[in-house]
């Protein structure tokens, strides 16, 4: 199949970028309300 | 769970993601028909079972939420982390379902039986992540939430039959299907049993996060309805003076 390899590269890596965009947005969150609310922000 | 736990977990969880992608790009060999790009199945097929498992994980805690014996906060935190993350690897499913959909079908998007109730799904766990930011009270918003998910699951079992109930365009299903027989095997089937274990991992670390950050939202919110009856508090006493 023709450029098959150009699909599948489409594929991985959006969904690699929206996971890796959730869970980027969750941990600076995570960060950020902790430091908030003077908790440690080992993470 | 600990800090230290925790990030162990999360390397689990690379690991089990990173061996997934070996198996998936190099080591699992292409189809006799799709050829290579039988590979996105590999994310296209873990992806809706998290999130079917996401979706009945929402159900099930909105339903101990709505038994007053069961009744816990902590039950309505989970069912919307659950769904949160179910809406995301839903979305990533409907994305990679279509970019195979082109090569495979010659077209991106059909209105095919299982492809348009997946995208019912999708917005239903949309719409039911939008209610759960209306203004009410925890207990009403609870409540509503609870109901909302309940009748959102009624669609998963649709999209699961949906390729036995009608015969539209999408294939019936290869490993689920009425004789219970797989028509896969061998290092390809493998491939597709580990990348289902390893995404099953990836949801739970996925959702112990998410719930972490709704407890600390949960805290937030608490602490600035303190702030705010102090503040009205010291006004009042300063309009009394």
């Amino acid at each position: 199949m023709p450029h098959a390899w150009d699909y599948v590269g489409a594929g991985y890596g959006i969904a690699t970028v929206a996971l890796s965009t959730y869970m980027t947005w969750m941990f600076l969150r995570i960060r950020r309300l902790r430091r908030v609310l003077g908790g440690d922000a080992d993470d | 769970m600990s800090t230290l736990r925790r990030y162990w977990f999360g390397a689990t969880v690379v690991v089990a993601l990173a061996v997934t992608a070996v198996f998936a790009l190099w080591l699992s060999p292409p189809d006799a028909q799709q050829g290579d790009v039988v590979r996105l199945l590999y994310l296209h097929v873990p992806t809706i079972w998290v999130a079917f498992l996401g979706f009945f994980v929402t159900t099930l805690a909105s339903a101990l939420w709505l038994v007053p014996r069961t009744r816990r906060v902590e039950w309505d935190l989970l069912a919307g982390a659950s769904a949160e993350v179910g809406v995301v690897f839903t979305g990533i499913t409907l994305i990679v379902g279509s970019i195979w959909g082109r090569p495979t079908w010659g077209v991106y998007w059909v209105w095919d039986a299982r492809l348009t109730t997946t995208a019912i799904l999708f917005f239903l766990y949309l719409g039911y992540l939008a209610l759960r930011r209306t203004a009410a009270t925890a207990d009403e918003r609870g409540k509503r939430c609870a109901i909302a998910a309940l009748i959102a699951f009624a669609d998963v079992p649709i999209v699961h039959f949906s390729v036995t109930w009608w015969q539209t365009l999408h294939q019936s299903g290869t490993v689920f299907n009425s004789s219970l027989v797989s028509g896969i095997h061998g290092s390809m089937a493998f491939t597709l049993i580990w990348s289902v274990g390893a995404f099953t991992v990836f949801y739970v670390y996925l959702v112990m996060r998410r719930l972490q950050l709704a407890e600390l939202e949960e805290g937030l919110e608490e602490r600035e309805l303190e702030l705010a009856i102090a503040e009205r508090q010291r006004v009042e006493e300063m309009v009394s003076v």
